[in-house]
């Protein structure tokens, strides 16, 4: 599977070994829903039934499954009390920081694992805007606030480059903008197929419009959190890099820790394109790394 | 670009469409639910059959093309109130009367939405045919609708545990 990802040979640290990951499957990790029930209480009940997992050493909440079982039938998840989502994808909600008093706006939310993470980091309460551009995939968003029983969500359909200043402010935002999901091939390569050249572009396009618009909506002060699941420079430091230059000093990368977690830091060039010096606080995962998918994550704040 | 956003009435003036006194008197009655559960809630019609509920401290003014706030609570204009799922998930917890507490293998079967007979002498809890709310280890697991026959001194306990979860048996969304 490699072969897809050669263009990057220069800039992984062990080819081999991120090659090798690519081939492995991933583990299985989860959350607790704590509007429902403690991590004590949660980790209490798999214990009791044998289920053997471990925690995640960069966060309180996150666990993953020490071998691979249909987790998704347990009474636990069914009912609510817990939740299913990759490492690396827990990630960005842990980095964006809310907390109940913040009006917290997710750009892109489907299919919502992360509008559910900030829903219950937030406990229950408050603004949480889950929105979406495409109908379709609202069901599956709503079915999940259903099971996690969050009544401090509402979810919008419309496009996220254009959501309208009217909205107001907002205190932290998620923009996990749609990409080429490269990092998602350990899951799945049906979507790897698309790098013909006007997809990528539209999508760059999108991409630089959905962070511009995160930070109009932006209070200062406030944080956005830019994340997709890809590899490609164009899409991560060349769309912020672009958006920083737009926003002419207002707009800034600051730097973050995961605990235990190892990673690399974001490009300052690449392919002859020089991006701002800031991106080396920007953060690149990459499968070998920390048995994850790949990804790549910013946080910025308005100044 | 054209604005091709939909309106959606005001909060305040669908929680004035529900009946907020008759709702909290039968939720207090039939599940012992008290003012003070109910009181970080704003319950709303969010369409002609539904009354949904949403966090007070929710702030969505200024947004619009909102498709669903909040979570579904009941069923509205019905005599006997029927909770959501989300709804008993979210307040179960303080549910006081016409609580089931289940075994591990009757979960199985309530999950998969077939009856389970119960001895009624094991249901002290309740008061009669209706909707009861069902726990399992404390946690409370969905709703059902309980009919007791006297003569065979048992219940049989109806489960209506949706069935878009009952069939799930692995999350496909991971990311």
């Amino acid at each position: 599977m490699n072969y897809l990802f050669e263009r990057y040979k220069e800039i992984i640290d062990d080819w081999d070994a991120f090659s090798a990951a690519l081939l492995e499957p991933l583990p299985t990790c989860f959350w607790a829903n704590t509007t429902r029930l403690t991590v004590s209480e949660l980790t209490n009940l798999l214990r009791s039934d044998g289920i053997p997992f471990q925690a995640l050493p960069w966060t309180t909440n996150g666990f993953r499954l020490g071998k691979h079982i249909p987790f998704g039938a347990r009474w636990e998840f069914k009912t609510g009390l817990m939740h299913i989502q990759e490492e690396v994808s827990m990630m960005p909600v842990h980095v964006l920081g809310a907390t109940p008093n913040h009006r917290v706006l997710d750009m892109c939310a489907a299919p919502g694992n992360k509008t559910l993470q900030v829903a219950v980091e937030l406990g229950g309460k408050g603004t949480v805007i889950a929105n979406e551009r495409y109908g379709s995939r609202i069901p599956v968003l709503r079915s999940a606030t259903e099971r996690l029983s969050l009544p401090n969500i509402s979810i919008t359909k419309r496009d996220a480059a254009t959501l309208p200043e009217r909205w107001g402010f907002f205190d932290r935002i998620l923009a996990d903008v749609p990409c080429s999901c490269e990092g998602n091939s350990r899951k799945s390569i049906r979507k790897l197929g698309r790098d013909e050249r006007g997809f990528k572009e539209k999508l760059v396009r999108t991409q630089k419009q959905i962070l511009h618009r995160a930070a109009t909506l932006l209070r200062p002060g406030g944080r956005i959190v830019y994340s997709t699941c890809t590899y490609a420079p164009e899409e991560n430091e060349g769309v912020v890099s672009h958006v920083l230059e737009n926003m002419k000093g207002d707009l800034r990368i600051v730097p973050f820790i995961l605990n235990g977690v190892s990673f690399c830091p974001g490009l300052t060039e690449w392919d002859g394109q020089r991006f701002s010096p800031e991106l080396k606080y920007a953060a690149r995962f990459y499968p070998h790394l920390n048995n994850t998918g790949g990804f790549f994550i910013a946080v910025l704040e308005k100044l | 670009m054209a604005d091709m956003c939909t309106e959606y009435p005001s909060l305040r003036e669908r929680t004035q469409l529900v009946d907020q006194v008759g709702l909290r008197t039968q939720l207090r009655e039939r599940f012992g639910f008290s003012d003070q559960d109910l009181s970080g809630l704003t319950f709303f019609q969010s369409n002609k059959r539904l009354v949904s509920v949403i966090d007070k401290q929710h702030e969505p003014e200024g947004v619009d093309a909102i498709q669903t706030m909040g979570i579904p609570f009941v069923h509205a204009n019905m005599v006997i109130p029927k909770l959501s799922s989300a709804a008993v998930f979210l307040l179960g917890a303080r549910a006081k009367k016409n609580v089931i507490e289940l075994h591990r293998v009757q979960v199985e079967t309530f999950m998969t939405r077939q009856p389970i007979t119960l001895k009624a002498d094991g249901l002290s809890g309740c008061m009669g045919n209706g909707y009861v709310l069902v726990r399992h280890q404390g946690y409370t697991i969905g709703v059902g609708m309980i009919r007791f026959s006297e003569q065979l001194n048992e219940a049989e306990l109806e489960s209506y545990f949706p069935k878009v979860w009952a069939s799930k048996s692995e999350t496909v969304f991971p990311c």
